[in-house]
């Protein structure tokens, strides 16, 4: 048993204390950050809009951003493929329009990557937020507004913290869904811009490395958890501050 | 302030939405490659997918597998949620919740990479069933999710009414709460049965032979052509899944009833 | 009476059943699957009626059907299609049957040249059926004409290279062409690795997939590309202009094979099936539809045809099966560790 566990010690020292896994991971967390930073830039204020909305507008929005969730997310980085491709809509348009003189490559870059991902986890971040913003209540708004608080510091001190505990949420999905997303890095991504789910499967299927495999494996799950017990922690804190 | 939203708001649906749009407008491209614009029209690449029988084959098998380890999640999720839900004073509670959202917070691609490991290759099977339980694992907590959210919209009132009015245990579950969480049940089965026709990981890792998934099948598909029968493909799939999300939301208004 | 209606009405279906046809023997292949519509039409079906078989196909990646094989995933097949050096690794794990090589009569009709190179300890274990050398694809509207292989390092092909991964099949030869093009061997391939390391930045991505280069050349992501033989007729039919040529320095190529893996219970079909796809007719007819190019040197082709596989005997350099298997698994790390990160 325990010899076990200390070739398991050495073989995940191995895979991990090396350049490329470092990189790999670093691309990771690069990717699940950015992607978090975009969602919440688009969500928040979408959420904080919409919340104040009609039922209408509401249940509109709910459905549209609920959609996308159902479809397969082959289906989805099959789409991006034909919107982010050298000769696809986003360059067409874009070369059409003079804004450009020859088409950009966009996919197989981390940008493609962020994209596909923010498309795939917007959903996650946006109904959470709804959510808060909907308890959040008018008068508390128009009180603040009356107390002679601008819109800057209305959102720092009041609508941030009051929503706090949906954005947690919401953060923490995209991080671990980033981590473990496999389909839409690898479509959008390609091998040259590898996350550890992309290693994993990697290890798995191509290097035939299952020691290297169960360290990777081991690896996401830890920073998963990791991250979700830190974003909860911080939560507890930010509220109890208040 | 107005116009600014509505830009905002413009963009993050173009954003969620363009990728499940393009492909169906793809689909009816001439051009054999799939870019931008689609030229001419035909339903040349619709024919195609009837016509392969490895994306018949696929959907029978997705579809299979979704209905068995909807069915067998949904049945052991009924008993759970109701044991968790009738016993919130018990110690465990916390704990047992945890335990069966477990999967769900579990990166799918490591949940299919231990069944990998623990099923396939230290008892070696590699089988259909070892699919399916994967599967099943991967679809239960959302269900829980579904009856468990029923279950307390419902109240323990009715049942300890009818109990306290002389029926048994058993025979009030039967007769009052089943009915009543019927919502939550169809909800619930329809939400397990489109997560696990869509999950590709566990697909990836665990397949068996001659049942592929309908996703790997578009995978290998891509491996040796390129024309635009996979859009045609996706652009049913939006179509199906959207579908039956559509008739989700009519029976039970999930998308009211989230978070 | 009643034993009369009963004895005659079993005769009866005894007798019924004697004239049935026999069902048919279902014989399971793995294969990359690439061109199976041609493949089907000109070898399955007509084997299928002529032997009473049934061809049920697993297809894949070399790398993705080589782990099933290793993990004796479920179904296992009778015949198995692989890259030769893939072929020796299985051989080296005991999971392929020595073969009876006389129960093939179209074995002899193969180039002398390309059997004699297979090493003993793998000839024994599978029979090719076509070969698969490595030549350079470009986009001729947007480039100059290609004559070397060192031209992958010309300053127009900046940003639009695509590279094969190592688990490709013609990813190990990408990596011994270039050693050999600057100097090394077919052993010690640090002089390709250091090479392809500066064209890095250049590299737009890594495919797997037998499609890719066609699939990415035809959307415009990439201008060059390493491709294999079987890429040559979907790259001829794409609306962007593409040429194809085999690099001065000389012709690296590997060959396909086709083995009975180790506890098939249709042995006798599967032989069958090998010199059926080794025949002269059936060799000709794959060429010509563009799917292999023919090893039986009774297969005659015209000389400018570009499945007539005569050039490649100018220059052959045929990368040997055990030095490539035995240095896989530490390449496929190294080109991971170097190239791909």
């Amino acid at each position: 048993m325990i010899a076990y566990t200390s070739d398991f010690a050495s073989t995940f020292a191995r895979t991990v204390y090396n350049e490329e896994f470092v990189s790999v991971f670093l691309r990771t967390t690069r990717v699940g950050i950015v992607v978090a930073m975009l969602a919440s830039l688009l969500a928040y204020p979408l959420a904080y809009y919409v919340g104040r909305s009609s039922p209408f507008v509401k249940s509109f929005f709910k459905t549209a951003v609920f959609i996308p969730l159902m479809v397969n997310p082959l289906v989805r980085s099959y789409g991006w493929i034909i919107i982010l491709g050298r000769e696809g809509l986003l360059n067409s348009m874009l070369t059409a329009l003079r804004l450009l003189e020859e088409p950009v490559r966009i996919l197989y870059t981390e940008l493609a990557m962020e994209l596909g991902l923010l498309e795939l986890f917007f959903p996650f971040m946006f109904i959470p937020l709804l959510s808060a913003m909907e308890n959040l209540s008018e008068e508390t708004l128009m009180a603040a507004r009356s107390l002679g608080a601008g819109p800057i510091r209305t959102f720092i001190n009041i609508v941030f913290p009051l929503t706090l505990k949906g954005y947690i949420v919401g953060l923490s999905v995209i991080l671990a869904g980033c981590a473990a997303a496999f389909v839409t890095p690898t479509l959008l991504g390609g091998f040259r811009n590898r996350t550890l789910s992309m290693l994993l499967y990697e290890y798995i299927d191509i290097r035939l490395s299952w020691g290297a495999a169960t360290a990777t494996a081991l690896s996401i799950m830890l920073t998963v958890f990791s991250v979700n017990i830190l974003l909860t922690y911080l939560g507890k804190v930010a509220v109890k501050g208040r | 302030m107005k116009s600014f939203f509505c830009v905002l708001s413009l963009l993050t649906l173009a954003l969620l939405l363009s990728p499940i749009v393009m492909p169906l407008l793809i689909s009816f491209s001439t051009f054999e490659s799939i870019s931008f614009p689609p030229q001419g029209f035909t339903l040349r690449w619709f024919a195609n997918v009837f016509n392969y029988e490895s994306f018949m084959n696929g959907f029978l098998a997705s579809s299979s597998i979704a209905l068995v380890s909807s069915f067998s999640a949904i049945a052991l999720s009924l008993p759970s949620s109701y044991v968790l839900y009738r016993h919130k004073a018990l110690k465990m509670k916390g704990l047992m919740e945890s335990l069966f959202t477990l999967p769900m917070l579990m990166p799918e691609i490591v949940l299919s990479y231990m069944l990998l490991l623990f099923v396939c290759r230290a008892l070696g099977v590699v089988s259909l069933l070892s699919l399916i339980v994967g599967h099943m694992l991967v679809v239960m907590p959302f269900g829980m999710r579904v009856i468990y959210a029923s279950l307390s919209n419902l109240g323990v009132d009715i049942e300890d009414a009818s109990v306290s009015l002389g029926r048994d245990r058993l025979g009030a579950f039967l007769e009052v709460v089943l009915p009543n969480i019927k919502h939550g049940f169809v909800g619930g089965f329809l939400t397990c049965f489109m997560v696990s026709f869509n999950a590709v990981s566990i697909s990836l890792f665990l397949s068996y032979g001659e049942a592929v998934p309908l996703p790997i099948a578009m995978l290998n598909y891509l491996q040796i052509r390129y024309d635009p029968t996979i859009a045609a493909l996706s652009a049913m799939l939006v179509v199906f899944t959207v579908g039956l999300s559509a008739v989700v939301e009519k029976t039970v208004g999930f998308v009211s009833g989230v978070r | 009476m009643a034993i009369a209606v009963v004895a005659s009405a079993s005769l009866g279906y005894w007798y019924y059943v004697s004239t049935l046809p026999q069902p048919p023997t279902t014989l399971y292949l793995s294969h990359w699957g690439f061109g199976w519509d041609d493949i089907k039409k000109i070898v399955i079906e007509p084997f299928e009626k002529q032997y009473n078989a049934k061809i049920v196909l697993i297809s894949g990646t070399t790398s993705e059907r080589y782990t099933k094989l290793t993990t004796k995933a479920e179904p296992i097949p009778d015949v198995a299609f692989f890259p030769d050096y893939y072929t020796y690794m299985a051989v080296e794990k005991a999971l392929l049957m020595k073969l009876d090589l006389a129960k093939m009569p179209n074995y002899k009709k193969l180039f002398k040249a390309l059997v004699e190179q297979i090493p003993p300890s793998l000839s024994p274990y599978g029979v090719p059926f076509t070969i698969q050398d490595l030549g350079l694809a470009y986009r001729t509207d947007k480039h100059p004409k290609i004559t070397s292989w060192k031209d992958m390092w010309r300053d127009d092909f900046k940003g639009m290279i695509l590279m094969p991964t190592m688990t490709a099949t013609s990813g190990p030869m990408v990596l011994v062409m270039t050693s050999l093009t600057y100097g090394g061997t077919q052993t010690d391939v640090e002089a390709g690795f250091k090479a392809i390391e500066t064209l890095k930045g250049r590299i737009v991505t890594f495919y797997t997939r037998s499609a890719d280069p066609q699939t990415l050349m035809e959307r415009g992501e990439v201008e060059l590309a390493p491709v294999l033989r079987y890429n040559w007729a979907p790259l001829k039919k794409l609306a962007k202009p593409v040429d194809i040529i085999y690099p001065t320095e000389g012709s690296v190529y590997v060959l396909n094979m086709i083995s009975i893996v180790q506890g098939s219970k249709n042995t006798e079909l599967a032989y069958k099936l090998m010199d059926f796809w080794l025949s002269t007719d059936i060799q000709k007819a794959l060429a010509v539809a563009g799917v292999d190019a023919p090893v039986n040197s009774e297969v005659s082709l015209p000389r400018d045809d570009p499945f007539n596989i005569t050039p490649v005997f100018n220059k052959p350099i045929y990368l040997n099966p055990e030095v490539l298997a035995k240095n896989l698994s530490g390449w496929v790390d190294a080109w991971k560790k170097r190239i791909e990160s």
